[in-house]
């Protein structure tokens, strides 16, 4: 709880857990989750050390977090809409599924 | 009691995580999605970051969970009982995951890190946070908020529904209406040529 080691021990479970779920996953959707484990990894790491490697009066990491949440919500609402598109042209939302491009 | 609260924490936010990665069911996925994006901002406030668990509270929880659970429910047959997501390359995915978390434990554990001994209450998160984007960062907030606004326009006009009759329609109009003026015209020669491209991709 004092210690950052623990803070960054979780994150990074998190972000393999993110990374396994942008590997194996199928259903579009559930990259969409994994990578926002990921960013939300990235966003304890930055507070764990705005807390623990500087002074309480300096909170650029929290600015930082504040930057990485608008972005995760700008790029779940952008990515969603491509999903949709994706439905409605192929029918389905499996990657695999998603080959029109491929020679 | 502290310690006891965020050991809790940290197994909640594990094992949710680990059932939005293997859950074979999309809408329990989302679910515990939730509980962990809930874990998370407890570990906020460990962190003294209060404005910032609030912040998560809403943005990810109130918003972009929402709009993932949207996802889910607007790209699957509704006559599904169960909405499920199938996986593969499961061997290499945990191949690769595991040796990227052994790799950032063992950096983790023997990395000395320089710790400054700050044990006392700080002060009020929402004051600083204020002056630095108003000061410091105020170029890089006005861009994000540029951003922001144009990514959701963009989304809005991605997943607009356009519906057949729309492009019947026009067709008609620009069969029957020869001798408009010349910015209808145009317009609607617009319009036709990205409803012709559609129907080409969509062929």
């Amino acid at each position: 709880m004092d210690n950052i080691q623990s803070y960054l021990l979780l994150s990074s479970l998190l972000f393999s857990l993110g990374i396994y779920a942008v590997i194996s996953r199928q259903n579009a959707v559930a990259i969409l989750m994994g990578i926002e484990l990921i960013l939300n990894s990235a966003n304890i790491n930055f507070i764990a050390f705005n807390r623990f490697t500087s002074d309480l009066y300096h909170l650029d990491g929290h600015v930082f977090t504040i930057f990485v949440i608008v972005l995760a919500a700008a790029e779940a609402a952008v990515a969603l809409a491509i999903i949709i598109n994706l439905f409605k042209n192929i029918g389905s939302v499996n990657v695999d599924d998603a080959t029109e491009l491929k020679g | 009691m502290g310690e006891v609260i965020f050991l809790g924490l940290t197994i909640l936010i594990a094992i949710s995580a680990l059932w939005v990665v293997i859950s074979p069911n999309l809408v329990h996925s989302a679910t515990s999605l939730l509980v962990t994006l809930f874990g998370v901002a407890g570990l906020y406030v460990f962190l003294y970051a209060d404005f910032l668990a609030a912040t998560q509270v809403v943005i990810y929880v109130g918003g972009i969970l929402v709009l993932i659970i949207f996802g889910v429910m607007l790209t699957n047959k509704i006559d599904k009982p169960v909405i499920v997501s199938d996986s593969s390359n499961k061997i290499i995915g945990v191949f690769i995951s595991g040796f990227i978390f052994s790799i950032l434990s063992i950096v983790v554990i023997q990395t000395n890190w320089p710790v400054l001994p700050n044990n006392t209450e700080g002060p009020s998160t929402v004051e600083l946070i204020g002056k630095l984007i108003l000061g410091k960062y105020l170029l890089p907030f006005e861009l994000i908020s540029i951003l922001l606004l144009a990514a959701l326009v963009g989304a809005a006009l991605l997943a607009r529904k356009k519906t057949v009759n729309e492009e019947s329609d026009l067709k008609i109009k620009d069969n029957e209406d020869d001798n408009n003026s010349d910015s209808d015209e145009i317009d609607i020669q617009d319009d036709k040529g990205q409803s012709l491209e559609g129907e080409d991709l969509n062929g």
